[in-house]
């Protein structure tokens, strides 16, 4: 309390402070007056100081002078402060937006609360086989454990009144999902309890953008029925009442990254996929009560070398494939801003020099070290809070278009609905870096004050200054410019490089120019397979008509390897091969050249006749001799059942390899004819139709065969090819970062010369009056620049080797061992700081040497 | 207090806390007071009062208020808090208790 009242007295008396002094002022001055003696009273000035140092407030005086010197010194070079306030921050901006990613990214948790406690769940590895009897599982047994077992069922609702029939992504889902995940919403009420009785009321969530298109975002929405047509159950409509809006930014999929638009109660039984672990649980433990779960759940005799249940952390699996990339931004953003530093370092230090008569002048006066270096680390200060600002007010205008950019580059939303953005957490970070870049910066120059003795006031201080080891310093400091920006010069290479080999890996097929879409009927429309492949057919003809260029379906998408099968010939042997079923014209409009034989044709893939195309590598495996055409042929698929052979076929034609991605080593590939017969197809065409009036025309064909039919909108194959899309987004990235080092490089050698010009010219002049020509004058200087680019672009390559590696491990078709590349990094870097040295060292004409000597 | 020249350490506080169970006085009056009670013995630096009276005001022993000089000047009139009162009978106390110890020392001895 006492404390208390003493800190608010003492507020008060801050406050306060111009009227309490000049009242203790006037007192004291009417004391004075008022003693026969007025030297009786003391000296007041110093008794005033010693009353206003009672109160405690003498530091922050002295920090806003101080912070006001360091102002007004800085306000005198403007030119110096311009340059380091913008480099520092232009570095902290580039700072701020990557830490903003990898906040966003990697750190954040997903949308999910607890989310670093949930884990996907595995039963068996990858593949076909799993242990049945799953959807017993006893999930009271392993309560202990397991917070929430989270399941949930996909389903496509469709919505039909409207002009087409829409599918809505829908999610049947569990008590424990909505639990466990969370599931909160903007507008109504949750998912409670009750509503995943049997015989409840039917509730269902609906997605925010569905609230938004098909509502208009009306609360009134709530309460309403929305009336829907589950995949799963054809021909029994549904009606749900909606009580709420999903809150924006709810994702969940297999990545995570589905929006879900209607999200109902489920309470059939169902197999869980996902848990959320009690608090403290390691998931080693949980797997293993898990595995024994399972083991009493199973109702298939279990194989001896069952690895047990497998838990995947979510958060793992949804950041994986961005963390090498995400890695290699932050390591080029580092290294910028690591640049940076020895940039300001060198200005600061030239700076510095030229300041020491001043500290002399100091010290001389009485000043002490610690008060000498207060007013420079004020100065930096000052400097990089001024350059935190620029910095984080450039990011966030950049952020503002830079964010839908990256989240598109990176192929996948920011998991949270805020998205990329600039919040305390970033700012923390941000502001401890600078803060840390005030302190370090301040050091350097610091030290070379530390042999400032105050005879320097008798020499001539320009000269005496320019100690070796300074020079040294401050060389090895931009040779280390150099050398990191050589670094990024070569990583930028290497991936342009990358890139390069990309855009002309041949995978087999052109991507370019081919769109896919896929259409998906209702099953009660279709009494058999033969109806869905007349409305397959008939959809066929109309869209090919209209685009003028043929459709076509396959069994499996581009960028992603087929499923495998085993391939017999007659004689008995057998080779793994991918399987895909194509209808008519499959290979022309991929342009997969045929090399022998030819494609199939609408009958063929009409009547699935037993006839196959196999790739080159194939068909070389199974026929060295190189017979392959009329050649019998059949696949057998492998299940946990057992296998099944399909028929015998004839070999018609041999395809040219197909790669489905940059490092596919296996290419052989085994093509069926056959024009779907199922409730979904995707298909494919080549058209330069823009995917708008695509669409339309899309959605137009396929409602006039069948009202129900429901197309999705077509997109880019080329937009499947992920590898490329992250690969480009790197070398955009570290180009710019390139680019920007490599300025500052030069803008640190060009500060060094025309320093070392400044400071010789007495001697340049003397060189010249004695006879030396302008050019051994400029080779003087040359020489030096030309040393320091040489130790930097040596330190460079081998720092850059050390980030070819990390590159190279991490990025499809980057190699460390292109020579070229590196030496193209080093003649550019190189000729520019050749260029810079030669422009500063021009400085060095003095003109007319007498009156450059009489000058100084 | 540095300056208290002819005082032990410390006890201008409580001579300036004494002073005021009299009633308020200005700053030239508790300079005064101090003098003649003291039997002019006592010759402070007669401003050293001001930084003294600093500290009681930041420590809430003693309160200001605006009031006129015999001579017509603005100055402020001190007063004594209760809390004032109390930490001047601590100071006595622990000052007499000091002045004993040292008179036995000095007399056995």
């Amino acid at each position: 309390m006492m404390i208390l009242g003493e800190w608010l007295r003492r507020i008060w008396y801050l406050v306060n402070r111009r009227r309490f002094e000049a009242a203790l002022h006037e007192e004291m001055e009417a004391h004075r007056a008022r003693l026969g003696q007025p030297a009786r009273f003391g000296n007041t000035l110093r008794l005033r100081e010693e009353s206003r140092d009672v109160w405690g407030w003498t530091w922050l005086d002295a920090l806003v002078r101080d912070f006001r010197f360091a102002a007004r010194g800085l306000r005198r070079t403007p030119v110096y402060t311009v340059v380091v306030i913008g480099s520092l921050a232009l570095g902290l901006a580039l700072t701020t937006v990557m830490v903003s990613v990898v906040n966003a990214y990697l750190i954040r948790s997903l949308p999910y609360p607890a989310a670093d406690r949930l884990y996907h769940v595995r039963y068996a590895p990858p593949g076909p086989w799993e242990p049945r009897g799953m959807t017993g599982l006893d999930w009271t047994s392993v309560e202990d454990v397991i917070e929430f077992p989270i399941a949930s069922l996909g389903e496509s609702f469709y919505l039909a009144d409207g002009r087409y029939t829409v599918a809505l992504r829908g999610l049947r889902v569990t008590r424990g999902f909505a639990d466990g995940l969370g599931v909160s919403v903007a507008v109504g009420r949750r998912l409670l309890g009750e509503d995943f009785l049997p015989g409840s009321e039917r509730v269902a969530l609906i997605g925010h953008s569905l609230w938004r298109d098909r509502f208009g975002s009306d609360p009134g929405a709530i309460g309403r029925a929305i009336r829907v047509e589950a995949e799963s159950r054809p021909g029994s409509p549904e009606s749900f009442r909606i009580v709420g809006v999903i809150a924006p930014g709810f994702y969940y999929g297999r990545d995570s990254r589905t929006a879900v638009e209607i999200l109902v109660p489920n309470t059939d039984p169902v197999r869980t996929y996902m848990v959320r672990l009690r608090a403290e649980v390691p998931p080693a433990i949980a797997a293993r009560r898990l595995t024994e779960a399972a083991r009493r759940a199973a109702t298939s005799p279990i194989p001896s070398d069952w690895t047990g249940v497998q838990l995947e952390s979510v958060r793992d699996r949804w950041v994986g494939g961005l963390r090498p990339i995400l890695f290699g931004v932050t390591l080029a953003v580092s290294l910028v801003l690591v640049i940076v530093c020895a940039n300001v370092t060198v200005l600061m230090l030239l700076r510095s020099m030229r300041r020491q008569r001043e500290v002399a002048v100091r010290l001389a006066l009485g000043s002490d070290w610690w008060h000498i270096a207060r007013m420079l680390l004020t100065e930096t200060l000052l400097i990089c809070t001024t350059a935190l600002g620029v910095g984080v007010a450039i990011a966030t205008v950049a952020l503002r278009t830079l964010a839908p950019l990256i989240e598109k580059q990176l192929g996948r939303q920011a998991p949270d609905p805020s998205g990329i953005e600039i919040g305390t957490t970033v700012l923390v970070v941000v502001g401890g870096v600078s803060l840390l870049l005030a302190v370090a910066l301040s050091v350097l120059p610091l030290t070379s004050w530390g042999r400032t003795r105050t005879n320097a006031l008798q020499q001539d201080v320009r000269i005496a200054s320019e100690g070796r080891s300074m020079r040294r310093l401050r060389s090895a400091l931009v040779a280390f410019e150099i050398a990191g920006s050589l670094v990024l010069l070569v990583g930028c290479g290497l991936m342009i490089r990358s890139v390069m080999t990309m855009l002309h890996t041949d995978f087999g097929f052109d991507a370019e120019g081919l769109t896919t879409s896929r259409i998906m009927l209702r099953a009660r429309n279709y009494p058999n397979p033969a109806a869905y492949r007349l409305l397959y057919e008939r959809f066929i003809r109309q869209v090919s008509d209209g685009l003028g260029s043929r459709i076509v379906f396959s069994s499996w998408p581009p960028f992603v390897p087929p499923p495998t099968h085993l391939i017999e010939r007659d004689e008995g042997t057998a080779v793994g091969a991918g399987f895909i079923a194509v209808s008519a014209g499959y290979f022309s409009t991929f342009r997969i050249s045929l090399g022998q034989g030819r494609e199939f044709t609408a009958e063929e893939a009409s009547a699935e006749a037993t006839v196959a195309v196999v790739s080159e590598t194939l068909a070389a495996r199974l026929w060295p001799a190189g017979d392959a055409i009329g050649r019998r042929v059949r696949d057998v698929e492998q299940t946990p059942g057992g296998s099944t052979a399909g028929p015998w076929r004839t070999v018609v034609g041999i395809a040219r390899d197909v790669r489905q991605t940059y490092d596919d080593a296996d290419r052989s590939d085994f093509y069926i004819a056959k024009t779907p017969d199922g409730r979904f197809g995707t298909f494919y065409a080549r058209t330069s139709r823009p995917a708008s009036p695509l669409f339309d025309q899309l959605q137009r064909a396929a409602g006039d065969i069948d009202r129900d039919a429901v197309i999705n909108p077509p997109r880019p194959v080329a937009d499947d090819d992920q590898t490329r899309v992250e690969t480009r987004f790197l070398t955009r990235m570290l180009t710019t970062f390139a680019a920007s080092a490599s300025v500052l490089a030069m803008l640190g050698v060009y500060g060094v010369t025309a320093y070392a010009v400044q400071q010789r010219h007495k001697e340049i002049a003397i060189r010249i009056a004695l006879g030396a020509s302008d050019r051994a004058v400029m080779r003087l200087f040359l020489r030096e620049g030309v040393q320091l680019l040489g130790f930097g672009t040596v330190l460079g390559l081998i720092g850059a080797t050390a980030f070819s590696r990390v590159l190279s491990a991490h990025i499809v078709g980057v190699q460390n061992s292109q020579a070229s590349t590196w030496v193209t990094a080093s003649a550019l870097l190189l000729s520019a700081g050749f260029a810079t040295v030669f422009w500063a060292a021009r400085r060095a004409d003095v003109g007319n040497p007498a009156s450059a000597l009489n000058a100084g | 207090m540095p300056r208290e020249d002819g005082l032990p350490p410390g006890t201008l506080v409580m001579l300036i806390l004494h002073v005021l169970t009299g009633g308020p006085r200005h700053g030239y009056a508790i300079a005064q007071r101090i003098h003649t009670l003291s039997r002019e013995e006592l010759s402070v630096e007669e401003g050293s009062l001001y930084p003294a009276l600093q500290k009681l005001l930041l420590k809430g022993w003693v309160k200001a208020s605006p009031a006129i000089s015999e001579t017509g000047r603005a100055i402020r009139e001190y007063r004594l808090t209760p809390s004032g009162r109390r930490q001047l009978e601590r100071e006595c106390a622990n000052y007499r208790r000091m002045g004993a110890a040292i008179d036995a020392v000095l007399d056995t001895a």
